[in-house]
């Protein structure tokens, strides 16, 4: 019997709480099961918050399953590579006012209001600005959803499963088409297809904005180094995870991508930590720039994560959600050694390419700027006051 | 025998990836990882080739700090290891 008897929905696990992974195994619990909530640690062992009744012995197998998986590796404790204080006249905005400026529409979907859709443009253009044109990046434009066997060469079906949101079609089949239409006619009819009406799935939505531009490369023969900027909206399925503030089912990912020799790709990302170190003190922007890992999903978690730590493939700038004290990652900054040159069969210069990218949440950052420097740019600091103010001029809606 | 030793290596470095075959700068003092040509599964591979090829076990070693960052490094080690055996 593991219910608990004050409140049904709370289950108390038998599954004792590791030494290692906490925080990856309470992400990751989610996806036992579509009944779970959250999880969390108490008295050394595993809770759940459910919204209906759960089989104990189902709930048991799967934080076992988690515990093995992500509780066996000990990720080294790494100072930050920078630190950005609050701001020190002590001012501080709110994250709800934020999150007074999204509409929910579905769990992790938005609609972003004026003002804060007006701060993701400001955003976009600060980014490109600050971390695109130092490289002298050129753009291109790439589609918000990406062909299931491209996705497959980069390994991200292996390790993301659980963030995949394919796209389905009814099958070209007029009984099928006619069928369904009939049936929705009919009020209050469910709108959800059958499975047997559904062609297989060949899209996938894009869980990073960068796989386009490396599938665009496939066979290349590169001459020279290249940097390429970029945005696409992307998704990533969170399950119960999408209640935690940032947890955004879809969102904009602006990517600034590198794709040359190694040498290229090292000396690019230690530019754009410089760069981070230098954006995060113009703008008093609270949080620090930490070595980070993937959230890989499945068994390869414990080599991967390690490999990234290890040889410091991937930092992040969480930044601080003013007055609700958590931290976010708004932004990261990754090496891919050759992975990518390899998966898409890239040669630059007569060898492997190698690649890196710069990416940023855009509504990440917007919901951590407003947090830390509220709505009026007014109040902002004077680097981010004046930013804002020439992209303002030129903006066709403000000017 | 370590010549042998970091010949063979060099040979599995080589057939990890196609392109490798004509990459003038895959040498056996360059650096493995910054250079992408061993990543956390081809390390594993490269750990499973030591212990078929050579008997040896190299599961425990520091791939990332180091000497054995390069394949001459890594050879000198396999060397090492099997003297030890011996």
């Amino acid at each position: 019997m593991t219910s608990n008897a004050i409140n049904p929905l709370r289950i108390r696990s038998h599954v004792a709480a590791p030494a290692h992974g906490l925080d990856q195994i309470r992400y990751a619990a989610a996806y036992i099961h579509p009944f779970i909530r959250r999880a969390w640690v108490e008295d050394g062992v595993w809770w759940v918050e459910v919204s209906e009744p759960l089989d104990a012995a189902l709930l048991d197998a799967g934080l076992t399953k988690l515990c093995q998986r992500f509780g066996n590796t000990a990720i080294p404790d790494i100072a930050p590579l920078y630190t950005q204080p609050p701001r020190e006249d002590g001012y501080q905005g709110k994250l709800a006012d934020g999150i007074a400026l999204l509409h929910e529409h579905a769990p992790g979907l938005f609609v972003a209001r004026p003002r804060f859709a007006e701060l993701l443009r400001f955003l976009d253009w600060a980014m490109l600005r600050r971390f695109a044109k130092p490289f002298a990046a050129v753009e291109e434009t790439y589609p918000n959803v990406i062909p299931l066997d491209t996705l497959a060469k980069t390994n991200h079906l292996t390790g993301f499963p659980e963030h995949l949101h394919f796209v389905l079609h009814l099958t070209e089949d007029l009984g099928v088409l006619d069928d369904y239409a009939t049936r929705m006619k009919a009020p209050g009819a469910d709108p959800a297809p059958k499975p047997s009406e559904l062609a297989p799935a060949m899209l996938v939505h894009n869980p990073s904005t960068c796989y386009h531009c490396y599938a665009s490369r496939q066979g290349a023969r590169l001459e020279g180094d290249q940097a390429i900027a970029a945005v696409t909206r992307c998704h990533r399925y969170e399950s119960a995870n999408h209640s935690d503030p940032g947890r955004l089912l879809e969102f904009t990912m602006r990517e600034v991508i590198f794709v040359g020799s190694p040498d290229y790709a090292r000396n690019t990302r230690a530019r754009c930590l410089e760069l981070i170190q230098q954006w995060a003190a113009d703008w008093q922007f609270a949080g620090a720039i930490v070595q980070a890992n993937d959230p890989f999903f499945t068994s390869e978690y414990d080599v991967k994560a390690s490999h990234q730590h290890r040889m410091a493939m991937k930092y992040e700038y969480r930044a601080i959600l003013g007055d609700h004290g958590k931290a976010i990652s708004v932004m990261s900054s990754n090496l891919h050694s050759a992975t990518f040159g390899k998966a898409f069969d890239i040669i630059s210069e007569g060898r492997r390419a190698n690649t890196g990218c710069i990416g940023f949440g855009l509504e990440r950052m917007a919901l951590a700027l407003i947090a830390q420097h509220g709505l009026e740019p007014a109040r902002w600091p004077e680097a981010l006051r004046s930013e804002h103010a020439a992209w303002a001029a030129r903006d066709p809606l403000l000017s | 025998m370590s010549g042998d030793i970091q010949t063979a290596l060099m040979d599995f470095i080589r057939g990890l990836d196609p392109a490798n075959a004509g990459d003038p700068h895959l040498t056996p003092d360059v650096d493995l990882y910054d250079g992408g040509y061993l990543d956390s599964f081809s390390t594993v591979e490269l750990i499973e080739f030591a212990q078929s090829r050579f008997g040896v076990d190299l599961s425990t070693a520091d791939f990332y700090e180091g000497p054995l960052r390069n394949a001459a490094g890594i050879a000198a080690e396999v060397a090492k290891l099997q003297a030890q055996k011996a």
